[in-house]
């Protein structure tokens, strides 16, 4: 049955910072559409196309990604075959510039050497574009056509004011990859790297090793980029044509969650045979009091509602009390808005006390954090 | 003997007054308040009370159940030193038989307990609704040195005649029990839920298989017996909300219950630690324009768009703009459309309901709707 046998990396180093929403723990661990932890998707995603050993490589607040992973059972199918690995470079702390995808794997080699030589394809995945994404087509292509490295990309309409921190790939005539670029907003019809890859064992342990020599700071993606120009390695493209969303800032991220409130864009996201997974956390259902009025949201279970919540999205263990009023926000898990509290626009870290009015901008929301009553 | 607990949950049973719920499904296995299925709940509290061996008596329909229940991880039984088994009735060199009551499931898996080496043994219903722990329950036990425990509610005496009625001295010890009395002499009944010391309870299981009249079950022979041989039994006195789900209507109240502002059942409390069920992956639900939604209870993956009020409403269920539905328990993947009017209705799992019905409007009684 497994013929091929693939190895995934879930791959936090490329993941933004994006300032107060993960200030505290990863871009892959922060909240997303009330439930989920934003790299779900990605380890879904490796899940239901039956890669069953994955490997996270964490950036930054470890324990925030091990606290969302525990022991994986989540992901796995068969957790005898399968494991969900986190590596963490300790020595990138020191210096945060070496803190590489590239290095994180070095430094956890002992490990890697042991598993590596059992594989014959990686895929590497970031977190932070969120789809539905199959990897077994990908992956098809990529041994039908012989590949060394196979980068996917996305087609966009609107490259002016969408995925405007993303990376941009041009193609050859032949479907290949001519080049990596920023994304510099003159065009609306580009196509977006999705920073993912399959690339065969061989060429992804050549990579592994050489960066060390060619640049310490070089990421994978780097490192792919690097050999397309100096030693022009031919870079294969699989066009992936569905529904993704960029998370790489807090527009993007306001922005494509209040988008998930259309129907259509949530079929998109979460298709009926492409469950996306996350750890349960046991919380009843949501109740609805006597003063309950919401309208146009996204409610998650544990919220007691008896205020009004229009156009917003919140986590879990939310409370709305009576006369408080939600509008245009995106609450975190296990907040609270007391009493006649009205807010407008805000965004709340978890665990945040509501109790006066808030009104931020359209676009310019107003972040409250953690232990912050007033602001 | 080390003191060691251990739980043995009745879940066998057929639940016929159900009707098409149950018609594929074991009773427990039935789902309540818009996320768990009955069974969750005394299964949920005996991880609360940390006990750390519990058994599952399984017989009508077992496989769903036996495979929903598992190796017990949705509620923590995976760890070290804990287990969770289905006990289904099985082939033998005795023979083979099914379970002939509720104190037979008992004794055909004797061996089962005895290999736990339990002290005391805690006997559960599968098809209860409360969260509490039974750690109240089990140092009284031990304390008043009785044989056998039972936990009793007080109830309006009009009331008793439906369960076993129990009458006790000054110090809460047992001396009398009716099985679903005509004329109940006291308005203390029992809620299914026992403590015996194992070696006790061993003898008179084995004494109760060799008597060819009896029915093998604990209300009707094993407590009769104890009571006749004058062992040691106490009641103990359980204070908070507690509901045999048994029928159509009750189970409809016992869902309209988690509607009122007062917590009854203590579902959003963390006090007696949480209730533990299995996870459907589902989106957040999702509320429309113009739905208007109150006092209700909704799941992940439900999705609003019409009128509810005082309903309990699961995942995976659409409610469509323009429906309206009030007083009803909404099971999974069920569809309201559009135009539909229902009223103290539980609709079953996987029921559409469309062309502009309108359902029991006038109706004070409930009414199951299926497929």
């Amino acid at each position: 049955m497994n013929t091929r046998r693939i190895l995934g990396f879930c791959d936090l180093h490329t993941s933004p910072l994006i300032p107060n929403l993960n200030d505290r723990r990863a871009l892959g661990s922060v909240t997303f559409l009330g439930r989920f932890a934003i790299m779900d998707f990605t380890l879904s995603n490796f899940t239901n196309s039956s890669i069953d050993t994955v490997c996270i490589l964490a950036h930054r607040f470890p324990h925030s990604v091990l606290g969302h992973i525990q022991s994986g059972g989540v992901w796995t199918m068969n957790t005898k075959i399968g494991f969900e690995n986190i590596f963490f470079n300790e020595n990138g702390l020191n210096r945060p510039s070496w803190n590489t995808d590239i290095n994180n794997i070095i430094a956890n080699s002992n490990q890697l050497k042991n598993v590596i030589d059992s594989y014959d394809y990686v895929v590497v995945a970031p977190a932070h574009y969120l789809s539905s994404m199959d990897f077994r087509p990908i992956i098809d292509q990529h041994i039908r056509a012989n590949s060394k490295i196979t980068s996917v990309y996305v087609p966009i309409f609107d490259g002016k004011k969408n995925f405007t921190k993303s990376t941009l790939v041009t193609l050859n005539n032949d479907g290949s990859i001519k080049s990596f670029k920023r994304n510099s907003k003159i065009k609306d019809d580009i196509n977006v790297s999705l920073d993912t890859f399959v690339i065969s064992v061989d060429v992804f342990l050549d990579i592994i090793n050489r960066a060390q020599k060619i640049n310490k700071t070089f990421n994978i993606s780097d490192m792919v980029n690097w050999l397309l120009k100096n030693e022009n390695m031919r870079i294969d493209a699989y066009k992936f044509e569905h529904y993704v969303i960029p998370i790489m800032s807090l527009k993007d991220y306001v922005k494509n969650s209040f988008d998930l409130l259309k129907y259509e864009n949530r079929r998109k996201l979460f298709r009926h045979d492409w469950p996306i997974y996350t750890r349960t956390h046991d919380t009843p259902p949501a109740k609805y009091l006597d003063n309950a009025n919401v309208k146009d949201s996204i409610i998650s279970n544990g919220c007691l509602i008896n205020g009004r919540v229009e156009h917003s999205i919140l986590s879990r263990n939310v409370v709305v009390e009576k006369g408080a009023v939600v509008t245009n926000s995106i609450i975190f898990t296990d907040s609270i808005i007391y009493k006649n509290c009205k807010v407008n626009h805000i965004i709340t870290d978890k665990n945040v006390s509501i109790s006066a009015n808030i009104e931020g901008k359209e676009d310019e929301p107003v972040f409250v954090k953690s232990g912050n009553n007033n602001l | 003997m080390a003191n060691k607990v251990i739980a043995v949950v009745l879940a066998g049973g057929k639940g016929t007054r159900l009707e098409f719920l149950t018609k594929k499904i074991a009773k427990p296995a039935v789902s309540f308040a818009a996320k768990y299925r009955i069974i969750d709940f005394p299964l949920s509290n005996c991880t609360n009370s940390q006990i750390p061996v519990v058994g599952v008596c399984t017989q009508y329909e077992s496989t769903l159940l036996d495979s929903y229940i598992g190796n017990g991880e949705k509620w923590g039984y995976n760890g070290i030193h804990s287990l969770m088994s289905t006990l289904a009735p099985r082939q033998t060199q005795e023979g083979a038989n099914w379970y002939r009551g509720t104190a037979d499931a008992i004794t055909q898996n004797i061996d089962w307990i005895d290999s736990q080496h339990p002290d005391v043994v805690l006997i559960l219903s599968g098809d209860h609704i409360y969260k509490t722990t039974y750690d109240e329950m089990i140092e009284l036990h031990r304390k008043s040195e009785a044989e056998c425990t039972i936990s009793v509610m007080e109830i309006d005496i009009k009331e008793a005649s439906r369960f076993g009625v129990l009458q006790v001295n000054e110090n809460d010890e047992i001396i009398g029990f009716q099985e679903k009395p005509r004329e109940p002499k006291s308005n203390l009944v029992s809620m299914g839920v026992y403590v015996f010391n194992w070696k006790t309870l061993k003898k008179f299981l084995k004494d109760d298989e060799k008597d060819e009249k009896s029915v093998h079950d604990f209300g009707k022979n094993i407590i009769p017996n104890m009571l006749l041989k004058k062992r040691k039994m106490k009641v103990y006195r359980y204070k908070k909300y507690w509901k045999d789900v048994g029928t159509i209507k009750s189970l409809h109240e016992a869902n309209m219950d988690l509607l009122n502002d007062h917590d009854s059942l203590g579902l959003f409390s963390s006090e007696n630690g949480m209730i533990y069920t299995e996870d459907t992956h589902s989106v957040p639900h999702y509320i429309g324009r113009r739905a208007k939604i109150t006092r209700s209870l909704v799941n992940q993956g439900a999705i609003i768009l019409g009128n509810i009020d005082n309903c309990v409403v699961s995942d995976e269920v659409i409610v469509e703009q323009g429906a309206e539905v009030s007083r009803c328990v909404i099971m999974s993947g069920s569809t309201i459309q559009a135009g539909v009017k229902i009223k103290n209705a539980i609709i079953a799992p996987n029921t559409n309901i469309g062309d502009k019905r309108e359902i029991n409007l006038e109706g004070d009684d409930v009414v199951l709707v299926n497929h």
